[in-house]
């Protein structure tokens, strides 16, 4: 399970919901800067579309081994906001036609001693841009984001491809629906799949929480929180498959045995890079 | 047979498309959601009508909604009330696939009997009562619940029986409460006002007019339901626990993470779901706009524009000088 090579006859996906509703206004740090929540949101995902660009490039060509869709959910409702999207997603052979110009970031690391830290800069493409206005309608979204995999896995060119993966980007505040609700579209998401595993939901919680610690692919115990937001979305995330755990270990240097979940809790961009290497490059890539 | 509860009723109404089979037009008044001792109830739209939809929350109130339906079936008249039984229209729960039935009344008004008495004539509004005794007769049928806030009025003066699922077979049931009806007429009605005030009141499908005089449960928005103690309000969670003191005179409900407060002296504020103060209340208007994040805000009848955090982002202005739509 979860061993199938990428291929362009066997093509993955991958979803990134993005919440930009109202509250993503506030103010949060984020790699040590502070930012709104939407600023964060938008680094994050455009660091994911420019590194899947990056994994798909071969001799300055690029491979069609990713379907990709970004659904962004907010007081304009659900949209798929990706260009020549087809049942919500653009193949990355496409979408690399559009690749936007690329700006320069600056982020500190080492949290563990600010004496320490240094700066790295990142180029990275401005895919989209920060927003934040209205209603979070995660619910919806969660449907809309149900019946795009749902579809992707229905195709039988798919059937036996590595699974989608999802990546939710969030404060978990939602406007619609009852926590109940999101839990059992969640759980129908995860129980979507192909012949290879069933899809990989992770999700990624920005918190205006100022701890410095951060929590990146917890063990699968008993987890308590009383933000209830951030239980939700412990709950809301995918078991992350056994394949997967020596990089978990690895990348995490936890001291805990597997399994572990799919979810990261008031992460730097430096964790998240680490959440989409262990949920993509683990993956082979053929050429 | 399922049945649902209050809060997935409200879940339901919030995103119809998703949860309900058939009403996925419905637009529902969600501050109207009112629980009775068998059934949830919300006033809506669907397709420009006034309708009232009733889930059961109680084991006996799908068998009620089948004994009316019974009863009422085929003994309707041109003033009755139309009430719909969907079956398996809610869907409660995903994983298991169940879903439970809800029923519709069609208002042909949403004026109650209870609102016009204050204002009603005394001889038109008996004149109504007899002639809706004269109907129930005639359909062989006992309301068995029927009270004004049970009734509503057209323009024309005719009454309709609402809240119909305790309806059985048989006339006779409501003779007790037409009678008590009559006397609440007697003894509140002024006289020979009646026909001017509905001719001037067109409030057919008007649905701004007030609905009901029931209590109306607050609702649980973002995990936090306004309470009240002691005419202070405060919040609390979905378990029931206050995580906001009662300590304001007034509290709207939370939007994107923030409500707008006020204290006994009606000074204003913005507070986040925790309680910590974003816009301090000492404001004598603190506007919220939850598609925007910014809050106008008034001062000695100046304005100034603040942000989602609280920081005050304009100068402040006399209010012809700022864009202000409120």
């Amino acid at each position: 399970m979860y061993d199938t090579p990428i291929t362009h006859l066997h093509r993955t996906a991958f979803i990134i919901a993005i919440d930009c509703s109202t509250s993503m206004q506030m103010r949060i740090k984020f790699n040590h800067l502070q930012m709104s929540k939407a600023d964060a949101v938008a680094i994050v995902c455009n660091y994911i579309l420019d590194e899947l660009l990056a994994r798909a490039t071969r001799n300055d060509k690029v491979r069609n081994y990713y379907d990709i869709g970004v659904v962004q959910y907010s007081g304009d409702g659900i949209v798929d906001i990706l260009p020549d999207a087809i049942d919500g997603l653009t193949p990355i052979d496409i979408l690399a036609k559009y690749q936007p110009p690329q700006k320069l970031y600056c982020f500190l690391t080492d949290p563990e001693c600010e004496e320490y830290m240094t700066t790295i800069k990142y180029h990275i493409g401005e895919w989209i841009t920060p927003t934040a206005h209205g209603r979070t309608p995660m619910y919806e979204a969660l449907h809309h984001v149900y019946d795009i995999v749902e579809k992707w896995c229905a195709r039988p060119e798919n059937c036996e491809s590595f699974p989608p993966i999802i990546f939710h980007i969030t404060d978990g505040c939602y406007s619609d629906g009852s926590m109940d609700d999101i839990l059992t579209i969640s759980d129908r998401i995860k129980s979507l799949g192909t012949a290879n595993g069933n899809v990989l939901f992770v999700n990624i919680h920005l918190s205006t929480d100022q701890s410095p610690t951060y929590t990146l692919f917890p063990p699968d115990r008993e987890f308590t929180s009383p933000d209830r937001f951030k239980l939700m979305l412990f709950n809301m995330s995918s078991i992350m498959p056994k394949s997967m755990e020596p990089l978990i270990r690895e990348a995490t240097n936890t001291k805990y045995v597997g399994p572990y979940r799919g979810v990261a809790f008031n992460s730097s961009i430096c964790e998240l890079m680490m959440v989409l290497n262990i949920g993509s490059q683990s993956i082979f890539c053929n050429l | 047979m399922n049945i649902c509860n209050i809060s997935s009723f409200r879940d339901a109404l919030s995103s119809p498309r998703t949860k309900f089979h058939r009403l996925h037009d419905i637009k529902a008044d969600m501050e109207s959601i009112y629980r009775t001792t068998h059934f949830a109830e919300c006033h809506a739209m669907l397709n420009n009508t006034p309708v009232i939809l009733y889930a059961p929350i109680s084991i006996d109130a799908t068998a009620l909604l089948h004994h009316a339906s019974l009863a009422l079936n085929g003994k309707i008249d041109t003033n009755s009330t139309r009430m719909k039984i969907l079956h398996d229209e809610i869907e409660i729960s995903a994983i298991n696939n169940s879903s439970c039935l809800i029923a519709i009344e069609y208002l042909q008004s949403v004026t109650t009997l209870h609102d016009v008495i204050p204002f009603g004539s005394r001889q038109r509004l008996l004149q109504a009562i007899d002639d809706l005794e004269s109907r129930l007769k005639a359909l062989d049928i006992s309301h068995n619940n029927l009270t004004p806030q049970n009734l509503t009025i057209d323009n024309k003066g005719h009454l309709h029986p609402i809240r119909q699922y305790y309806t059985t077979r048989g006339f006779g049931g409501d003779n007790v409460a037409l009678d008590k009806i009559r006397e609440i007429i007697r003894s509140e009605t002024p006289d020979d006002l009646f026909s001017k005030e509905l001719a001037s009141n067109n409030t057919v499908c008007d649905n701004n007019s007030s609905y009901t005089t029931s209590p109306r449960l607050r609702a649980v928005i973002e995990g936090r339901r306004a309470i009240s103690r002691e005419s202070l309000w405060g919040f609390e969670d979905e378990a029931g626990n206050e995580v906001i003191r009662a300590q304001y005179s007034y509290v709207s409900d939370f939007a994107e993470n923030r409500a707008m407060v006020a204290d006994n002296r009606h000074m204003m504020g913005l507070i986040d779901r925790d309680g910590n103060i974003l816009i301090p209340v000492i404001y004598e208007v603190v506007e919220y706009d939850c598609e925007s994040g910014n809050s106008w805000v008034r001062n000695n009848n100046q304005w100034a524009l603040f942000d989602y955090n609280g920081t005050q982002i304009t100068d402040w202005h006399d209010r012809d000088e700022c864009n202000i739509e409120l």
